[in-house]
């Protein structure tokens, strides 16, 4: 006899029968077969808990029907159910009547009303009148809960979605459930608010208006909204949201399910940041990234002055073409922050007007592009679904917060193994099967050993013992597993990590990568050639003698370079050795185009205002790739273009065309010339968008149910609302036409000399966060009181032998000056190293900062004194 | 950095490793905790969560859940009067108000001397002594208000400070070992604990 | 009753009357009242009349007359007693100790919980006891049992016992409480 393993199994619903999944909920079975079944604390992204009874259906038994709630029912062979009897009728009218006997009736001032599921379904199915004459229970009205969630307890229908979330899917519990019977409540620990980066999505899932975030409370009615549907560039994960503003005014970013991506999911950071790019009217400094840049500006005296465009190209034109004059003499630095389109536009612009290939969209602290454009890609799902994940990269809660969900969810429910190369603080440790630690300086070594099938060499944090397990988990071929890699520590010589991904790459053939760079449309600009030696369409030029962006610096502070193209302004709060890159900006002629105003504009000469994002279309790629739609929700301020038209009026002004004339014209351009997917994406309504050169990583869009998703308006939200009219025969592109690059390409690896650990120096990792002091943070008043101080974490055992005691100050020495910080003592951090957050100190403070970089050296080293 | 005493931190760890999960080890380690601070206090919490693995959030919800557990500075001794419906029948809700009077507080508050707190509870299981009183849920078999009376005097007194040790408090005999001590020992101390107190009843009298 | 306390006796060779009056067991109601409702089983046992007093206390026996001896503890509610007091008294006890996971519980029990405090306080209307019946209804689908139920657990499904005992055996009482504009026994 052969077992055959059935996929699919029959019931019976209503009389009808179905083929449905094995084993799938029958709460799903029945939705996809039309017979919805109300339901308030179900949600499909979590597990199901059969608390809230709405789901109550009738379900034929050996004791004849019962009562059974459909999400917490799998699917059996012969099941047969009925939906809609008196019975089931009656249960679930008694239920909502349940809900409602002590839910306040305050729906004309609560900002669910109007898209409230409790609200829809009473309408829906309540009664027309209330049997409950008693007192309602009361409690004191919205609680501040965190630092962005309100809680109105009154109000609470203890679904437990939002504890739900927090226990299951963010997995830090800052609330949980306290209490018994009807005085229930949500509550988080007194003294620790809930201030986890994913808040924001209790409130999205919530289905009454319990939980509600500060920053949109009371700023809007659901009717009067309009909404796009967008893709979040807050980081380089590409979640899938939904834009929504009144008038011109952008009111709230809600998390679209997008299955290969997000899951409806979103951080706060990408959620709330978004007042950062309408709400500052009031910001008038150009130096701080609060203020949007309205008009084009001169400087004149030494003072920016407001321009007409006219004189702002002219100006700009006349400082590349004196600079052109001598050879190599401008060059380009940014663009993560643009579109595909955007950045498609600048490269020709950059190299076909000005001829040059100095440019470069990473600040010096991501990884070399032709090594990540050689190794073999994997998918955010090919990520989630592998049996071992290795992860090379700083804390990904902080650098790309969803991936994070993601990893932990296939840890948590479905004990896939990760592996963590272990260079500081994560949060993916208490999941993590392993956690090898690395110092500063190591991780080639650990690559080397694992790959070698060789002890750990002496000195190194990392064990044998160690080693042994991480071979264990990858096993001999690398089948099935997927290495994150990214840049934890922007102190450390981008080779050494490098070198250990190079190494895993061609030990383990059968192994895939995951780029984990985490700003913004990196992955976009990279693929669009905003990088020396790579071209648009994810091609590639060996020969290329084109300066990055550290080349660039030095080349400007030696004279070589005369000016520079600032694509977006956030240089100077991006780069390491803000230092360096400041004798860079005061020596060059610079050409800012940017939506933002920032600390770089001190040396700009000409500011050419552009679109940011939610005001522009077009669209950008994700860190596996994929490439998905962004929709202009809002019209920019004032005379902001967007970039597209910007370097096509610039090379007019310089006499010469790029060839592109608008978004829609650029994206078409983009596909036909190189086989990118641009247009057939950005028309695409049907996919959630297209990977590149992944045709089988396709992924058809699925409806959004309401109760799920409140507040999205699924129907109507699909699709780009700037494109009108533009219309593409194809869908999804296949593969780039250009050669892919292979390992073959990287030439000899470099050697690597790791200076010797002193016994009184740390090795120092500087980490990202998320809530550091970036552009969208910085115009964000909402979340400005997250940003946490930056302080020097020290292990137990360094704090003992440097005899300092955890919060005291201390005076932090490295290569180039000193720093005074605050001690924190922090376990993760390893042994003989330091962890210092990048990003997070003033303005002023980054120059502190910069002292404790070497430059010289592949690591950086520091002393710590306590005087 | 403990705030546990290092008796109770010693016995916790002991605790906590006796579970296959650290988890399992919460409601012994919250009994711990309120053993030492008398109610759930903050840092107790904290240092629950710390040693189970878990949150604050998650340890105070699940505190929260019980009445046996107090989240608020409570009397030294909690006073527990049963109103459920056979107590109900022998005049649990009069009891209960006497007992209000004579403590001076009123119910689930705390006299402002801190000594006593009053509670009405659910059934205590000792139905056939209606109405049930619990003294730190001890039952004291007192169902009159004259002897009530009598019992707070008493207590107030602290003429049975050995009876009835202040709330928290677990086991009436202090063993030092936690959970090591053998269990010959535990069977002998208990055993002059109850000599001591049948002598203490023959002085009374 | 004379003698509360713990009694261990033989299933079934016993009825309810031998455990009430026997001398060595009960001894009797107290100042020799009649028995109005006996409580079988712990408050989550529907109520017996006098009628039922010659029943053998027997799983069988009492399950068959729609009750169960449950815990074993036999409540005697005698001819002195509020019934709505006596039900809205446990009806309190099950709004405390629902846990509040599941909705028919949670909000049931205290519902009930808070319409019968207001019977028995003078707030009472005589549609109350219909719709009393019809809360416990939507906790314990069809009132039958052993129950059915709404609930997660049989926690819930106990909540309507007392109360629809009460109202099915002595809707009198309750309409009682209603005219007189509070409880009588007051």
């Amino acid at each position: 006899m052969t077992d055959v393993i059935r996929t699919t199994v029959s019931i019976t619903v209503n009389g009808r029968e179905l083929e449905v999944k094995t084993g799938e909920l029958l709460i799903d079975a029945a939705e996809r077969a039309g017979e919805y079944i109300p339901r308030f604390c179900y949600h499909p992204r979590m597990e199901p808990v059969g608390m809230c009874r709405m789901c109550l259906v009738e379900v034929e038994g050996p004791r004849g029907a019962t009562l059974q709630p459909a999400c917490y029912l799998h699917v059996n062979d012969g099941m047969s159910v009925c939906t809609n009897s008196e019975k089931v009728k009656k249960a679930q009218d008694g239920v909502l009547e349940f809900l409602l006997a002590n839910h306040p009736l305050d729906c004309p001032i609560c900002d669910k009303g109007g898209e409230c599921p409790l609200q829809d379904q009473t309408l829906a199915h309540g009664s027309g009148e209330t049997r409950f004459v008693e007192e309602k229970r009361h409690f004191v009205k919205p609680i501040e809960i965190g630092e962005l969630v309100l809680l109105d307890r009154e109000r609470c229908i203890q679904c437990a979605r939002c504890t739900r979330f927090s226990a299951e899917v963010a997995g830090d519990t800052e609330i949980a459930f306290s209490g018994r019977g009807d005085l229930i409540e949500v509550a988080p620990s007194p003294d620790k608010p809930f201030n986890s980066v994913f808040s924001g999505n209790t409130v999205q899932i919530c289905p009454v208006g319990a939980l509600t975030a500060k920053p949109y409370r009371f700023s809007a009615r659901p009717w009067d909204l309009e909404q796009v549907e967008s893709t979040c560039t807050t980081c380089a994960v590409g979640c899938r949201i939904a834009v929504q503003s009144s008038g011109n005014r952008l009111t709230r970013v809600l998390g679209v399910d997008s299955d290969p991506v997000n899951h409806g999911w979103l951080c706060d950071k990408g959620r709330f940041t978004l007042d950062s790019v309408d709400q500052n009217a009031d910001a008038t400094d150009v130096l701080d990234p609060a203020t949007r840049m309205v008009a084009p500006m001169v400087r004149v005296n030494g003072v920016l002055e407001p321009v007409s465009w006219g004189e702002a190209l002219d100006a700009a034109a006349k400082i590349l073409r004196d600079a052109s004059a001598t050879p190599e003499g401008v060059g380009a630095i940014g663009g993560a922050s643009l579109t595909n389109e955007g950045a498609f536009a600048w490269e020709r612009f950059v190299r076909g007007v000005l001829g040059s290939d100095n440019l470069d969209a990473q600040f010096g602290d991501g990884l070399d592009p032709v090594l990540l454009q050689a190794l073999p890609r994997a998918t955010i799902d090919e990520t989630a679904s592998a049996k071992t994940v290795v992860t090379l990269t700083g804390d990904l809660r902080e650098e790309l917060p969803i991936l994070f969900l993601r990893l932990r969810e296939s840890a948590v429910r479905d004990h896939h193994a990760i592996v963590e190369f272990a260079f500081g603080p994560s949060a993916l440790r208490p999941v993590a099967r392993l956690s090898l630690v690395v110092r500063p300086g190591e991780a080639h070594l650990a690559a080397r050993c694992i790959a070698d099938r060789a002890d750990a060499p002496t000195g190194v944090a990392f064990t044998n013992e160690e080693l042994f397990e991480a071979r264990r988990l990858i096993g001999e071929s690398g089948e099935g597993v997927v290495f994150v890699v990214g840049r934890p520590n922007v102190a450390e010589d981008p080779r050494v990590l490098e070198d250990a991904i190079r190494r895993f790459a061609e030990r383990f053939p059968d192994a895939k990568f995951l780029v984990a760079l985490r700003r913004s449309n990196v992955a976009g600009a990279l693929d669009m050639g905003l990088s020396p030696r790579l071209r648009p369409g994810r091609g590639f030029e060996l020969t290329s003698k084109g300066r990055d962006t550290l080349g660039q610096l030095e080349a400007l502070r030696r004279g070589d370079q005369k000016a520079l193209l600032l694509l977006g302004g956030s240089l100077l709060g991006n780069v390491a050795d803000v230092v360096g890159a400041t004798s860079a900006l005061e020596k060059a002629s610079v050409i800012a185009v940017t939506g933002h105003g920032g600390p770089s504009l001190a040396f700009a000469d000409v500011v050419l205002p552009a679109a940011v994002a939610h005001e522009r279309s077009g669209t950008v790629t994700n860190i596996e790739g994929r490439v998905s739609a962004v929709a202009a929700k809002i019209v920019a301020p004032g005379s902001a273009w967007p970039d597209v038209a910007i370097a096509a009026e610039l090379a007019e002004q310089l006499g010469q065309s790029i060839g592109l004339t608008s978004v829609e014209q650029t994206a078409k351009t983009i596909e036909e010339s190189t086989g990118y997917p641009a247009l057939s994406v950005a028309n695409d309504e049907l996919h959630d968008g297209a990977v590149v050169g992944r045709l089988d990583a396709t992924s058809l869009r699925h409806a959004l149910d309401p109760m799920a998703f409140p507040g999205i308006r699924s129907a109507e939200s699909v699709g780009l609302a700037s494109y009108t009219g533009a219309t593409v025969e194809t869908n999804a592109v296949d593969s780039v036409h250009t050669r892919p690059a292979t390992l073959d390409v990287l030439g000899h690896a470099p050697n690597l000399e790791v200076p010797l650990a002193d016994a009184y120096s740390l090795r120092l990792v500087v980490s990202r966060r998320l809530y550091d002091r970036g552009v969208a943070m910085q115009g964000s008043p909402a979340l400005d009181n997250l940003i946490k101080a930056t302080t020097l974490s020290l292990n137990h055992v360094d704090l003992d032998r440097l005899g300092v005691e955890a919060g005291a100050i201390v005076r932090v020495t490295g290569a180039q000056g000193s720093v005074r910080l605050a001690v924190q003592l922090n376990e993760e951090v390893a042994r003989g190293s330091a962890d210092v957050a990048f990003g997070t100190l003033s303005a002023t403070g980054e120059d502190a900062l910069a002292a404790l970089l070497d430059p010289t050296s592949v690591i950086s080293q520091v002393r710590v004194e306590t005087r | 950095m403990s705030h546990f005493h290092p008796e109770i931190r010693q016995r916790a760890e002991e605790l906590v490793a006796l579970y296959p999960r650290a988890r399992s080890a919460m409601l012994p380690l919250l009994h711990l905790a309120q053993e030492q601070d008398g109610y759930l206090s903050e840092a107790g919490i904290d240092e629950v969560a710390a040693l189970t693995g878990t949150t604050s959030a998650d340890v105070r919800g699940t505190a929260a859940f019980y009445d046996m557990f107090h989240l608020e500075p409570v009397g030294k001794y909690v006073v527990g009067v049963c109103t459920n419906i056979a107590c109900l029948l022998a005049g649990g809700e009069e009891f209960l108000e006497h007992a209000s009077q004579k403590l001076g507080c009123a119910v689930g508050s705390t006299t402002s001397d801190g000594l006593f707190t009053l509670e009405e509870t659910e059934c205590l299981a000792d139905c056939d002594k209606a109405p049930c009183v619990q003294v730190n849920h001890r039952y004291v078999r007192t169902t009159t208000p004259a002897t009530f009376d009598a019992l707070v005097d008493e207590l107030r007194d602290g003429k049975l400070d050995n009876d009835v040790p202040a709330h928290g408090t677990l086991i009436r005999v202090r063993r030092s070992g936690g959970l090591r001590v053998p269990r010959q020992e535990i069977v002998d101390q208990r055993a002059l604990s109850t000599a001591a107190r049948a002598q203490r009843a023959e002085e009374a009298k | 009753m004379n003698n509360p306390g713990v009694y261990e006796i033989e299933m079934v060779k016993n009825t309810f009357r031998d455990l009430i009056y026997d001398p060595q067991l009960g001894g009797g109601v107290f100042e020799d009242r009649a028995v109005k409702a006996i409580i079988p089983g712990g408050v989550s046992a529907p109520w017996f009349g006098p009628e039922l007093l010659d029943l053998p206390l027997g799983q069988d026996e009492v399950g068959e007359k729609g009750s169960m001896l449950g815990s074993g503890s036999v409540v005697v509610l005698d001819e002195t007693t509020c019934v709505v007091r006596a039900a809205w008294r446990i009806t309190k006890f099950f709004s405390r100790e629902s846990c509040g996971q599941c909705t028919p519980c949670r909000e049931g029990s205290g519902w009930i919980e808070r319409a019968m405090y207001r019977l028995e306080h003078g707030g009472g209307r005589m549609e109350d006891m219909d719709l009393l019946l019809d809360l416990c209804d939507n906790i314990a689908p069809g009132l039958s049992w052993p129950p059915q139920q709404t609930t997660i657990c049989v926690l819930g499904s106990s909540i309507p016992s007392s109360v629809h005992s009460a109202i099915k055996m002595f809707p009198d009482d309750f309409k009682a409480h209603v005219l007189h504009g509070g409880c009588p026994h007051d």
